[in-house]
């Protein structure tokens, strides 16, 4: 059961999961750009 | 010539080391400045992105609250923050792996067994370079850290808006199509209903499925089944129950699309409030045959209490006597015109009518605004007297032997009152049953009730403190052609007037 339900968790996460990484990655690219004279 | 040479050799030492302790340094620094961050980035990679078999479980999962709904938590409401610990700890691991790699390389520079003098300046580039790179890299990886909790912290605070917006739009939808959910069982407004996972063989039940910390446009079951979340986004297709926990009663007449009327029949025992609402049910069904509506039962409950309202009125059996018990509603759902209405009729044995420890407890009385009471003439000693004896001798055994109307009226009145229903916007309707019998008097009924009857102190009593009332004389009986007597269609047109719903004329 707890193994059904970590599975259903992987799957309900997934697409949040990567747009955080991909809006985290955004967010520190353009504070780089930001940053670098 | 030897001394020249030890010279030339030390000056060129001293170069090498001017330069091999600076550039391992610089090197290292660099490395450690950039690989750190790096580390924690690829970290959080492997655990929002790539998620390989070898990651493992999170160190922290967030608990589900004592007594949730069996639903998995919204991402934003605990999940992404122990997704954050994960990140860091696991970029740490990467890090502490760096840097034993680092640590093994310098020790190795002061290897006795290979050639210190050359190696042993890196060595010491690069631990310093190691410190001054680790402390950079630190600040870099927590700003890194630190962008990414932004990230979640400013979606968390959309996703939780977003909800609230969500909430506040379905309240005000159905407070604009003026709907009040009433449970049928526990006689309690319910604010929202709650509904059962629809996957078939599951059965979870989730008390509150609205926005919130399982899910905002939708909530996701234990099973895995998606389920909607607010009535806007099509939860009422779902099977609905009553979220008191000391309740939770079937709602099974897709609560939260329709108006509901609280319609409670009260009067003495044996006044016909039984026979009354047959002969409505059986009113409606007649005009859902002839197309001129569409009436069914709301539940399963009522289509077992109401399925042979006509065969009973058509054979001319008398109804069986109403249990003394906290009564369910019979609901009924009404369609007319486009209009969808869903009906309440609370029929209550006539001796929870006497006693206030007895009238209390029936708490529909307080979301009713249209109340309907029922006196049986024949009931009435004075009228009784005045018919003549040979009549007397044959309505006899149809006579019911409960104690005075007036009694059931002020005590329900004085309940209804204490419920908080404010009588100056509520309406009455005061039915003579037995109009077959008693024959309709010519003229106004209220009248009639007042000097034949004697009910002047109920008469004066009910328009005194109702908005509006209504005396009607009735006869809940089916004739020889099959139709209901046409003073129920009439009774029925006024008790729903007032709720949007235009009944058909005639029969």
């Amino acid at each position: 059961m707890a193994e059904e339900i970590k599975n259903i968790e992987e799957r309900t996460y997934r697409w949040l999961r990567r747009f955080v990484f991909a809006a985290t990655l955004a967010a520190i690219a353009v504070l780089v750009w930001w940053l670098l004279p | 010539m030897d001394a020249v040479v030890f010279i030339v050799l030390a000056l060129l030492y001293v170069v090498y080391l001017a330069i091999a302790v600076p550039a391992s340094a610089a090197a290292a620094a660099a490395g450690y400045a950039v690989g750190m961050p790096i580390a924690y980035l690829a970290g959080l990679g492997e655990v929002l992105a790539a998620r390989p078999r070898s990651l493992g479980s999170p160190p922290r999962r967030p608990k589900q609250p004592e007594g949730a709904d069996p639903a998995l938590l919204q991402y934003f409401y605990g999940p992404a923050i122990a997704d954050a610990d994960h990140a860091v700890r696991t970029a740490y691991a990467s890090c502490r792996k760096f840097w034993d790699f680092g640590a093994a390389a310098v020790q190795s520079a002061f290897d006795l067994d290979g050639t210190p003098l050359l190696t042993a300046p890196l060595g010491v580039g690069g631990a310093i370079g190691m410190g001054v790179g680790t402390a950079a890299g630190t600040v870099l990886a927590a700003g890194c850290a630190l962008v990414h909790l932004l990230v979640v912290g400013v979606s968390a605070a959309a996703v939780r808006a977003t909800g609230t917006a969500l909430r506040a739009a379905d309240s005000a939808l159905l407070r604009l199509k003026n709907i009040r959910i009433v449970c049928p069982d526990c006689y309690r407004r319910v604010f929202y209903p709650g509904y059962v996972c629809p996957r078939p063989g599951c059965g979870n039940r989730h008390r509150d499925v609205r926005p919130g910390r399982f899910g905002i446009f939708r909530r996701r079951c234990q099973c895995g089944e998606p389920m909607s979340t607010l009535l806007l986004l099509g939860s009422a297709r779902m099977t609905a129950f009553c979220p008191y926990e000391d309740c939770g009663g079937s709602l099974e007449h897709r609560p939260g699309e329709a108006p509901e009327i609280v319609l409670p029949f009260f009067g003495a025992r044996g006044a016909g409030k039984t026979r009354l609402m047959f002969s409505m049910v059986t009113q409606l069904e007649a005009w859902t045959r002839a197309g001129r509506l569409k009436a069914e039962f709301g539940d399963s409950a009522t289509s077992t209490e109401l399925a042979d309202a006509g065969e009973v009125l058509r054979r001319g059996r008398a109804t069986t006597i109403t249990p003394v018990r906290d009564p369910r509603a019979n609901v009924i759902r009404l369609v007319s015109r486009k209009n969808i209405r869903i009906l309440h009729l609370y029929d209550t044995a006539g001796e929870r009518f006497y006693r206030s420890d007895r009238t209390q407890p029936l708490r529909y009385l307080g979301q009713a605004r249209t109340f309907i009471l029922l006196i049986d003439p024949l009931s009435v000693t004075a009228f009784w007297q005045r018919l003549p004896a040979e009549r007397r001798a044959e309505l006899a055994a149809l006579r019911s032997e409960a104690p005075s109307a007036e009694l059931a009226y002020q005590q329900t009145y004085q309940q209804i009152e204490a419920m908080g229903v404010r009588l100056r916007t509520a309406r009455l309707a005061v039915v003579f049953s037995r109009a077959d019998l008693t024959g309709v008097p010519e003229g106004d009924v209220a009248d009639w009730a007042i000097g034949e009857l004697g009910l002047g102190n109920l008469v004066r009593s009910v328009r005194q403190n109702f908005r509006e009332t209504c005396f009607v004389n009735t006869a809940a009986v089916m004739g020889d052609d099959g139709e209901i007597h046409p003073s129920v269609a009439a009774l029925m047109r006024w008790m729903l007037a007032r709720n949007g719903v235009k009944l058909p004329k005639g029969t």
